[in-house]
């Protein structure tokens, strides 16, 4: 064995093993939690996405079969009990009725992230309404970031993306997240502004908002629902705290109005506007006219077709009135260009789909090139560099933390396929006894690098089409042909080398 | 004895040989202007470079038969495929695209399978009509641009002249500038790659300095000579093409057998009834790195090898690159039957991958041998 290890393969030999320790592989079970619902009990009591759980009461966790255990262990019950729920960030003891409410997966057992369309979840392409500078478009996203957090989304990844023609985007990818969270937070402006008799009191954002009531069930929260024409209606109410600007403005605008028929309110309602469409009408208690206070409350409803849809849709209107009122406008008009919402469902199926195809595809391969130049330790060398590329390119992609979608799992393939080719050239140009082994050795590495510049030459374009949704088809080919030509390539012809020297 | 006759018929009849792949050619072309007479562009696009919705239903209780059924009044345009399992064949899923809409769809589906579509039981991805054909348009820029790169730096290689080899890196960095307008990053440095070549052309080379000068000068200014108007690319490609083919016609046999895998291809994927996604126009850029692996092993081994003659030469190369394209069918093909019946985009890459390596070796073995084959004798 030792015959074999040239420096190149000893090189290669360390890019393997830093490429494994960059993916780091492991054996462990643990459960990690996967969504939290922000208006449960659980999210309240610091119950987050993200943690492992490691037990629920008495019962470990360890695979999702024993949280599904658990599931059953606590139904909802008619009495509050204690739940006792220990992660590895911290325990939470939790005194309620309701059944456990969050998501649970299997902890990734490496460090390779996959992306949207293998792992699930939203994204969005947006596109600002004028072409954004670097800086501007940075604000953006550091504005929309601070908007998506107020909202209480996690895991969010947000990225200035420019296409081939220079446009800006804005890449949203959030795990979990539903469309219409997206469509509701991004596709808006949030441009609002709380109208008294048509002149601004107030608008949304630091200048005149000093705080939204959120979690205090005291202080915001669904009020009551009722039945009406066509389902039910629920209504929501939440506190808004004034700067002292916004106070004295407030009073400003409500001294001069007079009252109503009923006499208990003043003559001109509140009107709040989102992106200047009506979003709620508040009357105006007559003991407001004129004083400058700190605090208002805000209602409004929400409507379905049961008695739950109606609740859950006061409690998003009230969300989402609550994050535009506190984070502000978002500083250009939006359009959401391209939505994509992916189920997980089969991305575990599908990536076992790829690893199949991928080492059949090696192995076939491994005996076309047996079946020719009938050299079985040949063709297990072209088996074992193909692999060793796959698992640097694997490596790299680790550590520079890259999402492996479906363009750079084809990327993959593609790097495949083509290092099969380069190695190929190389085991004939070895076989020729015509010329000197090293001065074969040197044609075929000619042949290689030259494929490899048109190669490089023909993907960079890709870089930049389509605002980069491509590029992980760039990066992955990239990745495996550049460590094909310098590393993996030249390891294989020290081999094919001492293998023909031996024979 | 039996191969010394199939080598003289060879030698008799080998320029003959172009006639196939020139009249294929020639077909492919004219199918291609009727195809776009008739479609208004060279072959069909799904809706991820046209602009619509896909969403995929984790059903197994409805056939795609029955979804189409369905929806052929609402939606005619709709287009229903089933995602089965690989192993038991049974479905997993079907999904349906249609230039319509996610709220237009997505109410029509909850009707017809009885139940609400949620992020965990479908998935939905839409694209705006817009934007899809600004990523259509910037797709096949970055092919034009990847062809010309490609072109670019097999001429490198295989020319001898340094004035020439200048020229044509300054014409090919100003039109990749120009059709990649809105980087900042590209256009720094093409300008810088064209001020290199331009330098080491008027330094190095043998040709008139103020020519390189004059030619440096016009492709700073391309890029925004070009504006809109790709017809002024059109026409630097093909004095850049013929003048491959003028100055090195092994470098051009090498471009055109590429150029021809890639129009033949369009031509089965169009007779197929394909709808091309995303996927299939990178599937094309996989296509030019392959095909021209065989065409510079065949011309580095008949230019540069000095043993055995241009047949001997050939042969080896013939019997090396037949070896390495049916590998990468054997991979291609392989990992189609697998990803088939579940990813209808990694689906199309193999399928066009599996049709362009079919080509590559009447493109690679007849036209470029034969054109090297008449080079070198004419040389000789």
């Amino acid at each position: 064995m030792m015959k074999y290890m040239t420096w190149r393969v000893w090189l290669l030999l360390f890019f393997i093993i830093c490429s494994l320790i960059a993916i780091q592989p492991s054996f462990s079970h643990d459960v990690l939690i996967t969504g939290v619902d922000r208006d449960s009990v659980w999210y309240r009591e610091g119950v987050r996405e993200g943690q492992v759980l490691t037990s629920i009461g008495s019962i470990p966790i360890t695979t999702s079969t024993e949280y599904q255990t658990a599931l059953a262990a606590y139904p909802v019950t008619a009495e509050p009990r204690r739940v006792d729920i220990v992660t590895e960030e911290g325990a939470f003891i939790v005194y309620t009725n309701e059944s456990l409410s969050f998501g649970v997966k299997a902890a990734p057992r490496t460090r390779l992230h996959l992306g949207l369309d293998l792992a699930g979840g939203a994204r969005a392409l947006v596109q600002p309404a004028e072409n954004l500078d670097e800086t501007e478009l940075q604000d953006l996203i550091a504005i929309t970031r601070n908007r998506l957090n107020v909202y209480g989304l996690s895991d969010v990844q947000l990225k200035g993306v420019r296409d081939a023609d220079g446009q800006a985007f804005m890449l949203v990818e959030i795990a979990g997240a539903t469309p219409q969270d997206l469509e509701d937070l991004i596709g808006q402006q949030g441009k609002s502004e709380a109208l008294i008799g048509n002149v601004t009191a107030f608008s949304g954002g630091k200048e005149d908002i000093g705080g939204v009531c959120t979690r205090d069930a005291t202080c915001a929260g669904i009020r009551q629902c009722l039945p009406v024409e066509g389902g039910y209606a629920c209504e929501f109410q939440f506190a808004l705290y004034f700067t002292e600007q916004a106070a004295k403005r407030h009073a400003a605008v409500t001294r001069p109005l007079g009252t109503d028929s009923t006499g208990r309110y003043l003559s001109e309602q509140l009107v709040l506007t989102v992106d200047g469409v009506e979003a709620t009408r508040l009357s105006i208690s007559t003991g407001l006219r004129g004083l400058e206070t700190n605090e208002i409350s805000i209602s409004g409803s929400g409507t379905g077709a049961t008695q739950d849809q109606a609740y859950k849709a006061a409690q998003e209107e009230m969300h989402r009135l609550q994050t535009i009122l506190l984070t502000g406008s978002l500083p250009y008009k939006l359009e959401i260009v391209k939505l994509d919402t992916i189920s997980p469902a089969l991305g575990e199926d599908f990536v076992q789909i790829l690893l199949l195809a991928g080492f059949v595809s090696l192995l076939g391969v491994s005996v076309v090139v047996f079946l020719r130049y009938r050299a079985l330790k040949a063709s297990i060398a072209i088996l074992v560099t193909s692999f060793s590329e796959v698992i640097i390119i694997l490596g790299a992609a680790a550590l520079m933390g890259w999402h492996l979608d479906l363009p750079s799992i084809a990327g993959i393939l593609a790097t495949i396929g083509t290092g099969v080719d380069q190695q190929i050239i190389i085991l004939d140009e070895s076989r020729k006894r015509t010329v000197a082994l090293g001065e074969r050795m040197r044609r075929a590495l000619f042949i290689v690098v030259s494929a490899f510049a048109t190669s490089a030459a023909s993907l960079v374009p890709l870089y930049w089409a389509g605002a980069g949704l491509f590029k992980g088809f760039m990066i992955t080919t990239l990745l495996g042909i550049t460590a094909g030509v310098l590393l993996s390539r030249p390891a294989f012809a020290d081999i094919i080398g001492k293998l023909e020297e031996h024979t | 004895m039996e191969q010394s006759t199939t080598e003289h018929w060879y030698n008799k009849h080998y320029k003959h040989l172009l006639v196939l792949p020139g009249l294929l050619l020639l077909f492919s072309l004219v199918y291609l202007g009727m195809f776009y007479s008739a479609h208004g562009d060279l072959f069909l696009k799904d809706v991820s470079l046209s602009g619509g919705t896909v969403i995929t239903v984790f059903d197994t209780d409805f056939t795609p038969t029955q979804v189409a059924e369905a929806l052929a009044s609402t939606f005619p345009d709709a287009h229903i495929r089933a995602i089965s399992d690989i192993r038991t064949g049974a479905q997993k899923a079907f999904y349906v695209e249609s230039s319509a809409s996610a709220e237009e769809l997505r109410p029509v589906l909850e009707a017809l399978i009885g139940y609400s579509l949620t992020s965990i039981n479908s998935s939905t991805e839409f694209s705006g009509a817009v934007l899809s054909q600004q990523f259509y348009r910037q797709l096949l820029q970055a092919l034009a641009v990847a062809f010309l790169l490609m072109a670019l730096v097999v001429f490198v290689i295989f020319s001898q002249d340094k004035t020439l080899k200048a020229w044509a890196i300054m014409l090919t960095l100003g039109s990749t500038a120009a059709l990649l307008p809105g980087i900042r990053s590209v256009s720094t440095l093409c300008v810088l790659g064209i001020a290199c070549a331009g330098i080491y052309g008027m330094f190095f080379g043998k040709g008139k300095r103020w020519i390189v000068f004059a030619l440096m000068l016009f492709s700073f200014v391309l890029p925004s000579l070009v504006g809109n108007q790709f017809w002024i690319i059109g026409v630097v490609t093909g004095v850049l093409f013929g003048g491959y083919a003028y100055y090195s016609v092994p470098s051009a046999a090498v471009v055109f057998a590429a150029f021809a895998d890639i129009v033949m291809t369009l031509v089965v994927v169009n007779l197929m009834g394909m709808h091309m996604s995303v996927g299939g126009i990178i599937a094309l850029l996989m296509l030019i790195g392959y095909s021209v692996d065989t065409d510079i092993l065949l011309t580095t081994r008949v230019l540069k090898e000095r043993v055995g003659t241009v047949n001997e030469r050939m042969w080896g190369a013939c019997k090396t690159g037949v070896t390495m394209t049916m590998t990468a069918i054997v991979a291609v093909g392989i990992s189609l039957v697998f990803v088939h019946s579940f990813s209808d985009t990694l689906s199309q890459i193999f399928t066009i991958m599996l049709i362009g390596l079919g080509f590559d070796l009447l493109n690679t073995w007849i036209t470029n041998a034969s054109i090297l084959k008449w080079f070198v004798e004419r040389q000789a």
